[in-house]
């Protein structure tokens, strides 16, 4: 199951990214390093679309319609309130931000923007607009159009949720909260109410957008490209409200314009003729299929309806694997389990850790999950460029039981009544099973199963209800801070009641440290902490990403996040027979 | 009877709102709201979001608010589905559910109508015993068990209709041919007695007769011009047919050992005319009652149905949105779902006391 989980953005993604590489695509005339995109100046300018394509022409004889699922209706079409990969993907698809993904390596590159400067201090960015980009009905994009939607996404009426995405901009946290917060604390805020003008984004001319940040922010050209900061057109969303992204009146301005718009049947969309770079879009029509059950979606693979299914059914894993088309990678994910610390007997580390050493991962991976997943020893999922996957401690049941009689529980006797909570799913409870069965053998402690329904079980876990609780952790972003910084002293997500003051530090300075290696080294040290000395949580496995793919379908590139900007991706090869 | 249906009708709106009143209060008892997420959000915006909605305001003022609302014919928004509001929400999920419903509906009644109806005339027969086996097996496998296999023989296999899917086309002159068949006939047979030999009860009899082949026919030429109907209609129609038949059949059989059949055989009565005219009006009362809650139930969506053929109709919705808190999604749903199962109630009432003669409405 896939929950779409935003973690939260934190700084210095972008170095990292930029190290990334473009395997085997090296062009030439960039003066640095000639793999990878120049991170701002005129550089930028170069930047080679061609090189993202394979040559030839034969793909012209093939019908250029591609047919996928994604998963469920997507909750809205409007960028500045959409929150998982479903909705991301179908607007990279309709919109364009002033940076776009880089198809391989997710890294920015050039979009609405040809290219973009940044002061020495790494405060200011300067956005150099395309003159040629323009909305589907005609008119250019500018950058008043940027401020307009990054304001709208800010407005506490649009009441977005992922507003906090703006938040590095000077001026924007306060603009987005001020109205809530005055309402807890009357007196502290004796400035006046915020006003548009006072959040830092400037139009400099209709081509040129300065943002001026309230602390350098190296992650800041990651958000550019992330959807919140897509732009809308005004008038339409002035005119039609909340009914502004219906196809009878959407003005978009990405590679493809919205055709038909079937709620959970499917979504149907052809090239956009407006768009700056039309020449580069080989696909006539996508059909956005809706099928939230995965067998149905499995069904449709097999029969051919369908050219790409992005999940494949638990239950089914085997059969999917049999088949040539099937496709695993790594996800950026974590499936684990919460220890409550504040409460007996989990307050004890000695317990964690033999709960810990207890468990077989690999087994549960091979012998119950058997789509690839990688047992977890650390909390960070492998696949940020850079970042070395922790070793953690390996399944030990006889230290597990020394661990235990030193916490005073000797052949688990004396062991408290506890539970274990999960959300309804029967792939949750299957692995809720498995653990129970290891600690009950390893440990000799009896441990229930407590099944909650998935608001009930936020609920209880939010408020620490709960002495052990499944969870799983989802980033959006290849940096390990996603994973690492949610564990300080009350974070919102810390759910366990842990609290370490020297790790609560060294997220605070990795947060100030520019140079990248320092920076990995201090998460490497907090990761350690959490997941060998400490234990408030016991890391279980590294999620995948598995689908089907059909051979035909060019220009397509697995990638941590599962995002696929589709301008790249074309059809060379015959159709599959299907039931008409 | 008038004053009867006048009085249902008048109660109607105080059912509702007693009903509207229950789960307003009863889906915010249930933990977490619509807003609470794995990812949980900052309470400032989390404020900005209950704002917008007037989920902040006191449980009264939002209640009010949504009463007014309802009563202006406004549903309220989406929590989930953000860009649209809960009307729009119902009027593009009924047309599904009630197109496959209707199909169902039509396809159960005509097969377990009959099926049922000879099961009981010809007794302990080879039919009998064949058609209830089958409706034995139709009502006991339950539909998450049939779709599957449907899709896996017909769809897989043998690649013969789509997996899944939602696409509606069928033509209209199939049903004006059966119309014109039936005037000839009628024409016909008026010709060949004379007028004066026309009566009410075998007037109303071939109508009735007309109406279940017209929709038959409107049904069957939907499926075919349809293909993405047919294994989501047969697996929502199989456990309501084998129902259908059983109750037809004990009906039948209750009926046909009852005197005044026996009178009317001894009258001389074809065969034909005894069950037709005298023991099919008694015969099909336990259908009747059992139709009302369940044309209401196959109106109002089958999630495993339309979850396995991924057909967009609301029972899905219902069922979602009640996981994920969307408050004004499900009330809407309970509104609909509710006004249909007390005018199906009170269509069955009323029929009842034209079939059945003691039935008094005081």
């Amino acid at each position: 199951m896939r929950i779409a989980v935003l973690s939260t953005v934190v700084p210095a993604l972008a170095l990292s990214l930029a190290l990334c590489c473009l395997p085997g695509r090296a062009r030439a005339g960039d003066g640095e390093d000639s793999n990878s995109t120049p991170r701002s100046g005129e550089a930028l300018k170069k930047f080679d679309w061609g090189a993202l394509f394979e040559p030839g022409d034969s793909w012209k004889k093939h019908e250029q319609k591609l047919v996928w699922n994604n998963e469920t209706e997507p909750e809205t079409l409007d960028p500045a309130i959409m929150t998982g990969t479903t909705e991301h993907n179908l607007a990279l698809a309709l919109f364009e931000g002033l940076a776009t993904h880089h198809p391989e390596t997710l890294e920015p590159v050039p979009g609405v923007a040809e290219w973009w400067d940044v002061s020495p201090d790494g405060v200011t960015y300067t956005f150099h607009l395309r003159k040629d980009a323009a909305w589907s009905n005609g008119e250019p994009v500018t950058s008043e159009d940027f401020r307009y939607s990054w304001i709208r996404a800010l407005d506490p009426v649009t009441a977005s949720q992922y507003a906090y995405m703006l938040y590095p901009i000077r001026g924007a946290q306060r603009f987005n909260t001020w109205h809530a917060a005055k309402d807890d604390q009357p007196a502290t805020d004796a400035l006046p109410a915020p006003k548009e003008s006072d959040v830092a984004i400037d139009v400099v001319d209709p081509l040129t957008l300065k943002v001026t940040l309230e602390a350098p922010c190296a992650y800041f050209l990651e958000l550019v490209s992330f959807e919140t900061l897509m732009p809308v057109h005004r008038a339409t969303v002035e005119k039609h409200k909340s009914a502004w992204t219906q196809p009878e009146h959407i003005v978009s301005n990405g590679p493809f314009q919205l055709d038909l718009w079937k709620p959970r049947d499917r979504i149907e969309m052809v090239p956009n003729p407006k768009w700056w770079n039309r020449k580069i879009v080989r696909l006539d029509r996508m059909v956005i299929r809706a099928i939230d059950e995965q067998s149905t979606s499995l069904n449709e693979y097999l029969s051919g309806g369908v050219d790409w299914i992005r999940s494949i059914p638990a239950r089914r894993v085997e059969e999917a694997q049999a088949h040539p088309d099937y496709y695993v990678a790594p996800y950026l994910g974590t499936y684990f389990f919460r220890f409550n610390v504040t409460q007996k007997p989990f307050d004890d580390v000695r317990v964690r850790k033999a709960f810990n050493l207890a468990v077989d991962k690999k087994s549960i991976c091979e012998k119950f999950l058997k789509a690839g997943q990688i047992p977890a020893t650390g909390i960070v999922s492998p696949g940020i460029h850079g970042y070395p996957e922790l070793a953690g401690d390996a399944y030990d049941p006889k230290r597990a039981r020394e661990m235990l009689a030193e916490a005073g529980f000797p052949e688990g006797r004396g062991f408290p009544e506890v539970e274990l909570l999960y959300n309804t799913s029967e792939s949750h409870k299957g692995v809720c099973e498995q653990l129970v069965e290891m600690w009950k053998s390893n440990l000799g402690v009896k441990i229930q199963l407590a099944n909650r329904e998935w608001k009930v079980y936020l609920d209880d876990v939010d408020h620490k209800r709960y002495q052990i609780a499944r969870a799983a952790w989802i980033g959006d972003y290849a940096d390990p801070n996603t994973f690492l910084d949610m564990w300080v002293t009350d974070g919102g997500n810390n759910s366990t009641g842990w609290s370490n003051k020297k790790y609560d530090a060294m997220i605070a300075a990795a947060a100030k440290e520019p140079d990248p290696a320092k920076r990995f080294a201090i998460f490497q040290e907090c990761e350690r902490m959490v997941a060998i000395d400490e234990l408030p949580v016991m890391p279980l496995y590294y999620y995948v990403n598995q689908g089907m793919l059909r051979p035909r379908v060019k220009g397509w590139h697995d990638n941590v996040r599962d995002l696929h900007p589709f301008q790249y991706i074309y059809i060379d090869g015959p159709a599959a027979e299907s039931a008409k | 009877m008038g004053r009867y249906v006048l009085r249902r009708i008048l109660w109607m709106p105080l059912v509702l709102f007693v009903l509207v009143a229950a789960s307003f209060f009863l889906i915010r008892l249930a933990p977490g709201g619509p807003f609470s997420a794995e990812r949980s959000v900052s309470p400032e915006i989390l404020a900005n979001m209950n704002a917008k909605y007037h989920l902040d305001a006191p449980w009264w003022e939002q209640f009010a608010r949504y009463v007014g609302g309802v009563l202006q014919g406004d549903l309220g928004p989406s929590f989930k589905f953000k860009d649209r509001t809960v009307n729009q929400i119902l009027a593009n999920g009924i047309g599904p559910t009630v197109m496959l419903g209707a199909i169902a509906t039509v396809l159960a009644l005509a097969i377990g109508l009959v099926a049922g109806t000879i099961g009981a005339v010809k007794q302990n027969s080879v039919f009998d015993y064949g058609s209830m086996s089958v409706a034995t097996f139709g009502m006991s496998v339950p539909n998450y068990v049939t779709g599957p296999i449907l899709v896996l023989v017909f769809a897989l296999t043998w690649k013969a209709v789509p997996v899944s899917g939602f696409d509606v086309s069928f033509a209209l002159w199939p049903m004006f041919v059966v119309a014109g068949m039936y005037v000839l006939w009628r024409g016909a047979e008026w010709a060949k007695s004379g007028l004066g030999s026309v009566t009410f009860a075998r007037e109303s009899a071939c109508f009735w007769l007309l109406v279940l082949l017209l929709a038959s026919c409107a049904a069957v030429t939907t499926l075919v011009g349809s293909p993405k109907l047919i294994l989501p209609s047969v697996t929502l129609a199989l456990p309501f047919a084998s129902r259908i038949a059983r109750l037809m059949r004990a009906g039948m059989l209750e009926v046909i050992g009852q005197d005044y059949v026996r009178t009317a055989r001894a009258k001389g009565l074809s065969e034909t005319t005894v069950v037709v005219r005298h023991a099919l009006k008694g015969g099909i009362l336990p259908v009747v009652s059992y139709l009302g809650p369940a044309i209401a139930g196959v109106l109002t969506g089958s999630l495993v149905v339309e979850k396995i053929f991924n057909i967009p109709g609301i029972g899905r919705e219902f069922v979602e949105a009640a996981l994920s808190r969307d408050y004004f999604l499900v009330l809407g749903i309970v509104v609909l779902d509710g006004a249909l199962l007390v005018s199906f109630n009170l269509v069955v009432d009323v029929v009842y006391g034209f079939l059945d003669p003691r039935i008094r409405y005081d």
